[in-house]
């Protein structure tokens, strides 16, 4: 379902962060990348997650090019088939947990608002946060805020989840229930996820591990572009 | 409907800051309402004014004199009146005073003195001492006379009661009014008295014309001006004209335009810093707001959606500061109106006008900022805390 091919980047200032990326995730993947910090684990994502239009080579999701597509286009995908989930969470503060999680059927063209109420009442079923409907996210723990978090990713139903670090702030306990949550709508729902980690325990959960040293993507340590 | 709910939860969350941005559109915005009611109101009454002349069929004809006799000159005379009539179109002439005064010689004893006599106009006209039905009476040869006429008469000595010689009739002295000056009536008869002895042989001064139905009044009434310019009998010693009952409207009107230009360089100076006032705060709330950008971006909000929501923020802000502007506006009209001798209204397209105004000025001024948020690198957005 997703193809990166020869994609590099390379910012302003010359350094160089990713080089010849050749990537395939089939549909259904549980994907873990991990690297070190300032190894281009994000610039990869944000390219992946059509954040980040500035880059070199080419990027198929469905078949479909992405590379030099106009930002009405790249936010229709965004917001209608891929899900974010932050190691912050990054959730408007002032916005209730119903809000937050609404916030891309706005966007979204294909619900209409009178069905809102009931997918976002689903999505708050699968993560477990009954009840906090109306709580505001300074009043939630870390944990139950990363599952509004993943409430809005998958809200819109996406195909690909793309997570950076989704555990990064939380501890071993509740890093495990959200990682188990991933799993399930891995398995129950055949969504594509892309997790960044550096928490070997971590990417444990995924069916398959790359790395990236140096701008430079290797599967099992091994460059996947052996030249 | 989203961005205008966003905006207000925006809007409210800095209520302050955003009330002080406010200031100058409220400022400017009620500046502008009670100009427009001022104008608004003037032209009501004028239009008003000029209805009630349009639509009568009547023109007055005015003769002003170079002499300094009045009573020499008679203005208008019979012949004039019949060589107006003669004018295609004018279907009768009339003729009357202009000023209803008379110059009279006074007598008393030996002294005498040389003024002004008029009618009452109304009963308060006179000292309060002096009975309504004296003045009232047609037949009576009651007169008031003035401080300055009674001192030329009788001196230190009491008037009241006194007999006068008025020409060539007597008349008693019933009061003495604080009034009177040199030209104004020094001595004041009762208003049939005034018509029955003085009024016979007054000056026409005013020709009061009557235009058959149908005809063109100005027309009309212009040719008769050349008729009477060229052939009316006292022509050599005065001049005639078309009264223009809009004539001092006119110069009010004057006064109220450089006020307007006035009031409306006023609110035009508060609206332009207000604007630049709403810039700035929109500037501040963008880069406040740059993390939930980013999340909104991230979530399918394309750069047009986030240009739109910051600017309806930009607008509804201004509209807000406009509608307590309108409201301001309102009640400052409610005080000019002690003030002014018509009545100051707020029309709907006034109100209309200052919605668009502050719109406009949200527009404008919100447009720089909203851009920057709408352009803005995404991955910039959210690597932002």
């Amino acid at each position: 379902m997703l193809k990166v091919k020869n994609v590099g980047k390379t910012y302003a200032n010359d350094f160089k962060a990713l080089s010849d990326i050749n990537l395939e995730v089939p549909d259904g993947e549980f994907l873990a990348v991990m690297g070190p910090s300032g190894s281009g684990k994000s610039t990869l994502i944000n390219i992946l997650g059509l954040l980040d239009n500035d880059y070199t080579g080419d990027y198929f999701l469905k078949n479909e090019n992405y590379k030099n597509k106009d930002d009405a286009t790249l936010s229709g995908v965004r917001g209608d088939k891929i899900g974010f989930v932050f190691q912050n969470f990054k959730l408007l503060s002032s916005y209730t947990v119903y809000e937050n999680i609404e916030i891309p059927l706005i966007y979204s063209k294909s619900k209409t608002i009178t069905d809102r109420k009931s997918v976002i009442d689903e999505v708050i079923e699968q993560v477990g946060l009954q009840g906090k409907e109306n709580n505001l996210p300074s009043e939630l723990s870390g944990g139950q805020q990363q599952r509004v978090a993943i409430a809005r990713a998958i809200v819109n139903n996406p195909n690909l989840i793309i997570a950076d670090e989704p555990t990064g702030a939380l501890d071993s306990k509740t890093s495990l229930e959200i990682m188990n949550i991933f799993k399930h709508l891995n398995e129950t729902f055949n969504t594509t996820i892309i997790m960044v980690t550096h928490d070997q325990e971590v990417a444990d959960f995924a069916m398959r591990t790359v790395h990236i040293r140096d701008g430079r993507l290797y599967e099992n340590e091994k460059s996947v572009v052996s030249d | 409907m989203e961005n205008l709910t966003i905006a207000l939860r925006s809007i409210m969350k800095n209520k302050n800051r955003n009330l002080l941005t406010m200031l100058g559109i409220i400022i400017g915005i009620a500046s502008v309402i009670s100009i427009l009611a001022v104008g608004d109101g003037f032209t009501q009454s004028i239009t008003k004014e000029l209805g009630k002349d349009n639509a009568s069929n009547k023109v007055s004809l005015s003769y002003v004199t170079n002499s300094t006799d009045l009573n020499s000159i008679d203005g208008f005379t019979q012949g004039d009146a019949a060589l107006m009539s003669d004018v295609d179109g004018v279907q009768s002439v009339k003729l009357s005073s202009y000023d209803n005064t008379k110059s009279v010689k006074l007598s008393y004893r030996g002294n005498s003195s040389k003024t002004y006599l008029g009618p009452i106009k109304k009963s308060s006209d006179g000292p309060k001492n002096v009975k309504k039905s004296i003045l009232n009476d047609k037949n009576s040869y009651d007169v008031i006379i003035s401080q300055s006429v009674k001192k030329d008469l009788f001196k230190k000595s009491s008037a009241i009661g006194k007999p006068i010689q008025i020409g060539e009739d007597m008349f008693i002295v019933r009061g003495v009014s604080d009034g009177g000056d040199e030209y104004s009536a020094n001595v004041l008869v009762s208003k049939g008295t005034y018509k029955r002895i003085f009024s016979a042989n007054s000056n026409k001064d005013q020709a009061k014309l009557t235009i058959e139905n149908g005809k063109n009044k100005k027309k009309v009434s212009k040719a008769v001006l050349k008729k009477i310019k060229a052939n009316g009998e006292y022509r050599r010693e005065g001049k005639y004209h078309i009264d223009d009952p809009t004539k001092s409207m006119k110069s009010f009107q004057k006064v109220l335009n450089s006020v307007t230009y006035f009031v409306a360089l006023v609110a035009g100076i508060s609206l332009l810093i207000a604007g630049i006032g709403v810039m700035n705060v929109m500037y501040i709330t963008v880069s406040e707001r740059r993390n939930e950008i980013g999340i909104r971006r991230a979530f399918g909000a394309t750069g047009n959606n986030i240009r739109n929501q910051f600017l309806t923020e930009s607008i509804v802000l201004c509209v807000i500061g406009g509608i307590i502007g309108i409201i301001l506006g309102y009640l400052a009209v409610l005080i000019i109106n002690a003030f002014l001798p018509f009545k100051a209204v707020i029309t709907i397209y006034s109100i209309l006008i200052s919605l668009l105004v502050s719109s406009a000025v949200g527009l404008l001024f919100g447009f720089i900022p909203s851009n920057k948020a709408a352009k803005s690198s995404l991955v910039g957005l959210l690597k932002e805390e």
